[in-house]
């Protein structure tokens, strides 16, 4: 039971201490608090076990042989592979300066270019070998179509002369001014009536009588 | 009031002149422990920030009865290089990862291990044979 009692050879400090579980412990006379038991570490030992001594443990000594040269073994092992890490890192460290990274990076580039100029020889010929045909094939494919385009103008010019032929033929029927007076002659004398009815036999009718109306309408 | 930490678990990555161990922290809580493989001050206290994580651990087996351990060996190398040095159990804990020699007290350990073992089974051996001897005399 934890309780705010004035007990003789009780410290201030405990006190306190004790003091800061009040609100949790209630009245009840017959209850002990078995969470917070520990003493606090600023007091002494408690005085039954103040001058108690703590049994020593006994290794038996080939054990203890064995442990000290499992020990000599493993601490020279560990020395050398401390050693090793540090070296390695060390080593790292090298690598990673300034100047030795510059070196090698030139040196990687002088290897790099070196390869570039192989290929770019290579691609040059292959380009060479593959403009040379190109360009023979585009002499070709341009003496092909002057070919065919000397071909399509004669034929053109065939297609208008026998037009111009037969322009010739007709003109010998043109009205000129020569030959109006004829001409008008000609039409006087035979007139074609051209206002023609079909019917549904398909007969032509012919209506002679209208003519002589459609006068007499214009006079 | 539980411990909030206001720093990144994995690490602040600052890093001073003083001597730096690799050590376990413990990130568990009451009856579940849990641990984290750190680079830390020597001097500094558990749950202080710490340099970098290395890795974590996980003793208490699971559902397929094993113990997970991560550790990020590159990393360890790099702090190793810088002088860090290793408590003694994480170097345990690396003997049986086979990063370091098997430690000293690993070996100890199995033989009392295997001590206890055969002590068990020659006492109960004992007892059957004395169980035995006893139904014989009553028979």
């Amino acid at each position: 039971m934890i309780r705010l009692l004035v007990q003789i050879n009780v410290n201030v400090l405990t006190v306190r201490n004790l003091n800061a579980y009040d609100h949790i412990i209630s009245n009840g006379p017959h209850i002990q608090c078995v969470r917070w038991k520990r003493k606090p570490i600023w007091l002494p030992p408690a005085k039954s076990k103040l001058f108690r001594i703590p049994e020593r443990k006994v290794i038996p000594t080939e054990e203890s042989i064995e442990l000290k040269r499992l020990h000599n073994n493993y601490r020279t092992y560990m020395k050398s592979l401390m050693t090793y890490f540090i070296e390695t890192e060390k080593e790292k460290e090298f690598c990673f300066n300034k100047l030795v990274v510059e070196k090698n990076a030139q040196e990687d580039f002088e290897i790099c270019s070196q390869i570039n100029d192989k290929w770019n020889k290579k691609v040059a010929m292959m380009r060479e070998e593959r403009l040379i045909q190109e360009r023979e094939d585009r002499q070709k494919e341009i003496l092909e179509k002057v070919q065919a385009k000397k071909e399509r103008d004669s034929k053109i010019l065939e297609k208008i002369d026998e037009e111009i032929r037969k322009a010739k033929e007709e003109a010998k029927t043109f009205i000129t001014p020569e030959n109006i007076d004829k001409a008008i002659v000609n039409a006087l004398e035979n007139i074609t009536e051209h206002n023609v009815a079909i019917d549904l036999k398909v007969s032509i009718i012919i209506q002679q009588v209208l003519h002589g109306n459609s006068s007499n309408i214009g006079g | 009031m539980p411990r909030l930490p206001l720093h990144p678990s994995s690490g602040t990555g600052i890093s001073h002149r003083f001597s730096k161990t690799i050590r376990f922290v413990r990130y568990g809580c009451a009856n579940r422990p849990f641990y984290h493989i750190v680079v830390m001050t020597t001097k500094i206290g558990q749950h202080k920030p710490p340099i970098e994580q290395l890795g974590s651990y996980d003793p208490l087996p699971n559902k397929y009865n094993e113990k997970l351990i991560s550790l990020n060996f590159e990393r360890i190398k790099y702090w190793l290089g810088q002088k860090a040095l290793v408590s003694k159990p994480v170097a345990i804990m690396l003997g049986l990862c086979g990063y370091f020699p098997i430690h000293p007290r690993t070996y100890m350990k199995a033989w009392r291990n295997r001590r206890k073992a055969a002590a068990e089974a020659e006492t109960n051996k004992n007892l059957e044979s004395e169980a035995k001897s006893k139904a014989e005399a009553a028979s």
